[in-house]
């Protein structure tokens, strides 16, 4: 027999432990900020912050309006109208977003360039043969940035734009044309204002992954927050500096997770799902016109770049005679670290939404849930802060292990820093919200009577954990791990900071060879991340019509 | 078989809102003698399936008290976990476990048995609720009623002392809702548990229960047998719950001025010599006869059988006179 208190106390100390680990980098940020000089702010204001505030904003701006105006534009061609191709093109204008922005920047800088096979036929086409007597817009430019980042990141307005036309507007736009409107007024006085709430979510998490670019923007030339944090840390040593930098960025960031969260709430008072929309069939020009104008973002976004790559990575693989040793090495590091984190996400994850669980069918579980929100914040936190973040605590912890180990009469070195747990670490803050949200809406689709049925049994809170919830959420697993996983292969910020040294991924590999401008077997690790990238995205496909998987697709 | 006598004292159930206390249950107390069928009636959230949790384990007593067998399970400072409680519930879902077969379902509160023991009970179980041919099969390819059924033989397998049953038709049509609570009467019979059922449709309560008690408000307004809460309703509202009836004021029917009188539509016929005068405002028929709707001189509207089959055209007076043992349930003005 025990008190009315059982187990609420030890679940409520569990489940804070992720949520106070995931807070560590930005206790980290404000002491590695508080121990720099108002010298060096001064500095900073002066010259760094005005340019790179001022560029990332412009950045920000042009790929928002041109994410949502892609996006939405597309959403709604699927969706209202029948042409040719459609069906093919609902499912590959998902396909850009398996490639990362760092690697369209760097498909691009190749293809673009001068003696480059895009402006080469070009030239060839117009009859120019002099590489100066023609110039097209350069890539490295902010305009050229947003255009690029714009048409890989579209796809998060897409997905949950479309979601929206398809199940939830059907009556609403039949209504309004049987009110009298035509197809371009149903979309601006109807379609375009119920898709508002939408648009925003997926410009949203559009925005934050712009502000998590690292790569793109250094390749393309524009000093944003995120470039000039990287170089105050790396070029200047200047930690305090870049820490300062960071907590501006989170500022931004605070901005924009508080759009998101507003408008998913907006998005709650939507008019209750209903019939798909019968789309209206386009004939002849009209359909040729909607369908070229349909692919472009496939094109531009996935088709160029990836086909760029294989020729690339067949080119390489002939001339080389197969792949070095490094590049296989850096493709088990990558496997590994990826792996790692999958691993210790999902722990987590189930620990934190078993646990929500468990207290709510004990009729609290307000304190589990807050926990489990707190833990799951690291999405919107852009790599480069985290990792930032993470370098004092751990400099600390590494500082602490040795003078252990030198007591002990072994020699000093770096425990944390040089093994991938710093890495892994921060990967795991970073993703922790992809599985515990998805864990966490497979959990509530689970009737709470089986639990209360498990526990009338004889099974107690462990037992009904391992024999009810884990098989009955195998499928959110899977999902979950699959888009860690891949996440966690893309990942370049994070991983450029906190690996140990020589220690190197596909990613970290890619940037190493755009850096120093030699294109070499950049492309085949370009390439395999894009191949890793396409599992989810035909994850998502299938589950296209479900508009739960705007928020799986993350 | 196991069964054991539940005995709830002065029990007091509710939620926290805001800085107070609503309270789903209010003081409510009740016995059940070992191996009776015992069943709560009342309208949606008058408290009954909160009661049924409370016994159950899943929701808690602010005070008041829940023993079985004469052991504590729960008091305003006491929760006995619901494992082990020996206490079985069926829910109005069913709750059945979608990954597990028939068979494992059944199997799972039989944990601690060795293998062969167990294959014994759970085959010996599925024969009861008559459904051997099922049991290599997962619960989504069972219809509605084979699921019920396997849900009562998995809350009957670990032999509990206490049966609970949540609403256990409101899932079924409505058609076969009576066959099968007689039908599970039976079952409950054979297996000889103590139960306690709730439900809001009176049919099925008399259906299947050896007592009957009427909630509403949180409150337990009568327990007693079926017939007694036709006959003999001890309040207004149980009597307005069970049964077809209209409250009439005594003086209309010639009766006392201060009382009331529940008259339902066998308490009067029509008759020459009756001394009540009403006027018909229709007739329709309602299961094996027709019923009338009139209107007494005071303006009050009650049904009345009509035995023979003739229908008075609306409008048309009629005499009503007292049918033979009626005894309307009477109670003060209020």
């Amino acid at each position: 027999m025990r008190t009315a208190f059982r187990g609420g106390l030890s679940s409520r100390l569990l489940a804070a432990l992720p949520a106070l680990l995931t807070l560590l980098p930005l206790v980290g940020l404000l002491a590695a900020a508080s121990g720099g000089s108002l010298g060096h702010w001064g500095h900073l204001f002066e010259h760094v912050l005005p340019r790179a505030t001022l560029q990332t904003a412009a950045l920000l701006l042009g790929v928002g309006v041109m994410v949502a105006v892609l996006g939405t534009g597309s959403a709604w061609a699927v969706t209202a109208y029948d042409f040719p191709g459609r069906k093919v093109l609902s499912w590959a204008l998902l396909l850009p977003l398996a490639v990362p922005t760092y690697i369209v920047a760097y498909a691009y800088l190749d293809l673009m360039h001068p003696l480059g096979p895009l402006q080469s036929g070009v030239r060839a086409l117009l009859g120019i043969a002099d590489p100066r007597g023609l110039r097209l817009p350069d890539v490295r430019s902010l305009g050229g940035a947003i255009v690029l980042l714009s048409f890989v990141l579209y796809p998060y307005v897409y997905l949950s734009t479309r979601a929206l036309f398809l199940t939830q507007a059907a009556e609403l736009l039949e209504a309004a044309r049987s009110l009298g409107a035509g197809p371009f007024q149903v979309f601006r006085r109807v379609a375009l204002p119920l898709a508002r709430p939408a648009i925003a979510v997926g410009m949203v998490l559009a925005l934050l992954e712009t502000l998590n670019d690292i790569g793109a923007s250094e390749f393309l030339g524009v000093q944003t927050l995120t470039v000039s944090i990287y170089t105050t840390w790396l070029s200047r040593g200047d930690l305090p500096g870049a820490a300062q930098l960071a907590l501006a960025m989170l500022g931004l960031v605070a901005l924009l997770v508080f759009l998101e969260v507003h408008s998913r709430r907006e998005r709650r008072y939507a008019p209750p799902r209903s019939r798909p929309l019968v789309p209206t069939r386009l004939r002849g020009p009209a359909g040729v016109l909607v369908m070229a104008l349909t692919s472009l973002p496939v094109v531009i976004g996935f088709l160029l770049p990836t086909s760029h790559l294989v020729v690339q990575t067949f080119e390489r693989l002939q001339s080389a005679g197969g792949a070095s040793m490094t590049l296989w090495r850096s493709l088990g590091n990558t496997l590994f670290v990826a792996s790692a984190t999958t691993v210790c996400t999902l722990l987590v994850g189930i620990l934190l939404v078993a646990l929500q669980r468990l207290a709510r069918v004990q009729r609290r579980g307000g304190w589990e849930t807050s926990m489990l929100k707190i833990s799951s914040i690291g999405y919107a936190v852009p790599g480069t802060v985290l990792a930032l973040g993470l370098l004092l605590p751990i400099g600390t912890l590494d500082a602490g292990i040795s003078a252990v180990a030198e007591s002990f009469g072994a020699a000093p070195r770096l425990f944390v820093m040089g093994s991938v747990g710093a890495l892994v670490f921060a990967c795991t803050v970073r993703f922790l919200a992809i599985s515990a949200g998805g864990l966490e809406a497979g959990m509530a689709r689970l009737p709470p009577s089986l639990d209360e049925a498990a526990h009338a049994l004889g099974r107690g809170p462990g037992a009904t954990v391992r024999e009810i919830h884990l098989p009955l959420l195998r499928p959110a697993l899977a999902t979950a791990a699959l888009l860690v996983f891949v996440d966690t292969m893309k990942e370049l910020p994070a991983t450029l900071m906190l690996r140990p040294m020589n220690f190197e991924t596909l990613a970290t590999w890619l940037y190493a060879d755009a850096a120093r401008g030699a294109y070499e077997e950049g492309a085949v690790a370009a390439l395999l991340i894009v191949v890793a990238g396409l599992s989810p995205v035909i994850l998502l496909s299938r589950a296209g019509t479900d508009p739960r998987s705007a928020e799986v697709g993350r | 078989m196991s069964s054991a006598p539940l005995s709830i004292e002065a029990l007091v159930v509710g939620y926290r809102e805001g800085k107070g206390l609503k309270k789903v249950v209010e003081g409510l107390s009740l016995a059940l003698p070992a191996g009776e069928i015992g069943c709560l009636l009342g309208a949606s959230g008058c408290g009954k399936t909160t009661l049924l949790r409370a016994i159950a384990g899943f929701e808690h007593p602010v005070a008041g008290r829940i023993s079985l067998d004469g052991k504590l399970l729960a008091d305003a400072s006491t929760r006995l976990p619901p494992e082990q409680r020996r206490v079985g519930i069926m829910f109005q879902d069913y709750a059945l476990f979608p990954h597990l077969t028939v068979e494992d379902n059944v199997g799972f509160g039989l944990k601690g048995l060795p293998r062969a023991k167990r294959r014994e009970r759970i085959g010996a179980l599925l024969e009861l609720v008559g459904l051997s041919g099922v049991g290599h099969r997962l619960p989504h390819a069972l219809s509605g009623g084979q699921q019920q059924r396997v849900a009562l033989a998995r809350a009957l397998a670990p032999e509990p002392s206490l049966l609970l049953l949540d609403e256990p038709f409101s899932n079924l049509d409505v058609h076969t809702r009576v066959r099968l609570a007689t039908e599970l009467r039976g079952l409950l019979k054979a297996a000889g548990t103590t139960v306690l059922l709730v439900t809001h449709d009176q049919a099925e309560a008399f259906a299947i229960a050896d007592r009957v008690g009427v909630m509403e408000s949180g409150r337990l307004l009568q327990w007693d047998a079926a017939a007694e809460l036709y006959f003999r309703p001890a309040a207004p509202e149980v009597a307005t719950f069970v049964g077809r009836g209209v409250f009439v004021p005594g003086e209309a029917l010639g009766r006392a001025r201060d009382v009331r009188l529940l008259v339902r539509p066998e308490h009067l016929r029509p008759s020459n010599t009756g001394v009540i005068r009403a006027e018909v405002i229709d007739c329709a028929f309602r299961g094996p006869g027709y019923v009338a709707r009139v209107r007494l001189a005071t303006g009050v509207v009650l049904e009345v059988e009509l035995p023979d089959g003739t229908l008075p055209a609306p409008g048309a007076p009629l005499l009503l006179a007292w049918s033979e043992g009626a005894h309307p349930p009477t109670f003060p003005l209020g």
